[in-house]
């Protein structure tokens, strides 16, 4: 594969439970920082569990004054401010950049969930739809998210908004990586973006998937997730438009590993056949061998099913290797921010391959004979790491591995 | 360290009507660049990473919502110029 068409990451945005902006992010995450408190969007008092990883205390609308359409959706705002700070950490705007060229790939579960929220509660009170909101309409649909995000910077290139749940952002990243490839634009912001939602709240509590107070992967005790909220970008280009603007490269995206376990609509495959393939599909694609990966960004939810099962999926793939490999869970920090997960993961994964520290699972306690590999549990570790994969694995069995890579 | 406060004010000026291609009657030291002067955000961005180009300061992802005008723009460079060392 010639240089020219190597895709890599030159910017990050992060708006997260931990921290805005990718500095208050990363110094939080290797501290091994949590903000998961009791829920306070929402009355919770009706389910088993109260804790959630909110964004609090952060206003949007400073960073973005000039919104006066209300049909934007929170998802849609929060999504424009995490791409705001992408784009100013990639320093894009040094350049003469062609608008028409930039693309905006986004991944989330619940799309603008508020939204929808909105319809709920207008149709329980009113029976109808006769006198709905007109922006609420104009918000509602998943669409809306990518087309508002293109729409706030305009820019006209590709624009899609992936619904494939727990790991849409991986999936985004994976849709901007073959776009490039094919020089169908030249930077494509790429991540996912998830709002605080009852409705994922319910979800998550009524398929008794919920944490008590902490959530704790790979933990004997682990008791769920903890519903969380956030976004992530990341700017994508090829190596040779990023050398051509003197950008900072945090990483190359030497691959991809797309599978389903065509199993079952919320519990994974028992075997881990999907989870292990689509790591295995990574590996071959990014011509990487075993012992090369330095460390893994796992999806470790913390729910006794997936790290499990995870964690059997690594030793099919890595073999003996599977014990030297630190893996760490982020979620145990920052609660699980659904079609947000895996592209903040992402961009944790380029600043550990820039700082050489994984951040730690934290909240482990008690190793679990079925989960025994090495989870840098509760504190950061220095360690040089060139090649990193971060695995997401999400309900209906959608699993997306990518490999990144230090630039040599 | 130490800077003259009058020189950044005329560079800073100069600086965001460059990028921005405003008038200097317009650009009131109050305005919100986006919001009432009709900047670009891309421009605004732009006129960010200027800010820290030319005076070698670091302006966090937190802070961006500071500098939507003139008059907070140049609170915080003189704010970071305040914080930073001298060398020699």
């Amino acid at each position: 594969m010639s240089d020219e068409n190597k895709i890599v990451i030159t910017g990050l945005g992060l708006i997260t439970s931990i921290g805005i902006g990718k500095n208050e992010f990363w110094n939080n995450l290797i501290k091994g920082q949590t903000n998961i408190s009791p829920v306070s969007a929402y009355d919770t008092s009706e389910y088993d569990t109260h804790y959630g990883g909110e964004i609090k205390n952060f206003d949007y609308k400073n960073y973005i004054p000039e919104i006066k359409d209300k049909s934007y959706g929170l998802a849609s705002i929060m999504g424009i401010v995490a791409a705001k700070f992408a784009l100013y950490d990639a320093g894009l705007s040094y350049d003469k950049i062609n608008k028409n060229r930039i693309g905006v790939i986004v991944g989330s579960t619940g799309g603008e969930s508020k939204s929808i929220e909105i319809v709920c509660t207008h149709l329980a009170e009113q029976n109808n739809f006769t006198k709905l909101d007109k922006n609420i309409i104009k918000s509602a649909s998943p669409s809306s998210v990518s087309a508002n995000i293109s729409s706030y910077f305009n820019f006209s290139g590709y624009a899609n908004t992936i619904g494939t749940a727990c790991s849409a952002g991986n999936y985004a990243i994976i849709n901007a990586f073959n776009r490039l490839k094919k020089n169908e634009e030249d930077i494509i912001i790429a991540g996912g973006v998830d709002v605080f939602s009852i409705f994922a709240y319910a979800g998550f509590s009524r398929l008794k998937s919920t944490a008590p107070e902490k959530c704790r992967p790979f933990d004997k005790n682990r008791k769920g997730i903890i519903v969380a909220e956030g976004a992530g970008f990341l700017i994508l280009e090829t190596l040779e438009h990023a050398l051509k603007r003197n950008a900072y490269i945090y990483a190359e995206v030497a691959g991809y590993g797309l599978t389903c376990d065509a199993f079952h609509i919320t519990g994974s495959d028992e075997e881990g056949l999907g989870a292990s393939k689509s790591m295995k599909k990574c590996m071959e694609m990014s011509k990487i061998k075993i012992d090369e990966v330095d460390y893994i960004s796992a999806h470790g939810t913390g729910t006794q099913r997936n790290d499990k099962i995870e964690t059997l999926a690594i030793k099919k793939v890595f073999g003996d290797y599977a014990y030297k490999i630190p893996i760490s869970s982020i979620k145990s920090m920052l609660g699980h921010s659904m079609g947000a997960a895996s592209s903040i993961e992402a961009a944790a994964t380029c600043l550990v391959l820039k700082n050489n520290i994984i951040p730690p699972t934290i909240n482990y306690e008690e190793k679990d004979p079925e989960c025994d590999l090495d989870y840098v549990p509760n504190t950061m570790r220095k360690k040089n790491v060139n090649i990193a994969i971060s695995n997401s694995f999400a309900f209906g069995g959608n699993n997306a591995t990518i490999c990144l890579k230090k630039l040599n | 360290m130490v800077y003259d406060q009058e020189k950044v004010k005329e560079e800073l000026i100069d600086l965001i009507l460059q990028i921005t291609e405003l008038d200097k009657d317009e650009l009131h030291p109050d305005s919100s660049f986006v919001k009432d002067l009709g900047v670009d955000s891309l421009a605004a961005l732009e006129i960010l990473a200027a800010l820290e180009k030319r005076y070698k300061i670091k302006i966090v992802e937190e802070e961006l919502a500071k500098l939507d005008t003139l008059n907070s723009a140049l609170s915080l460079v003189y704010k970071k110029l305040d914080e930073k060392p001298e060398v020699n």
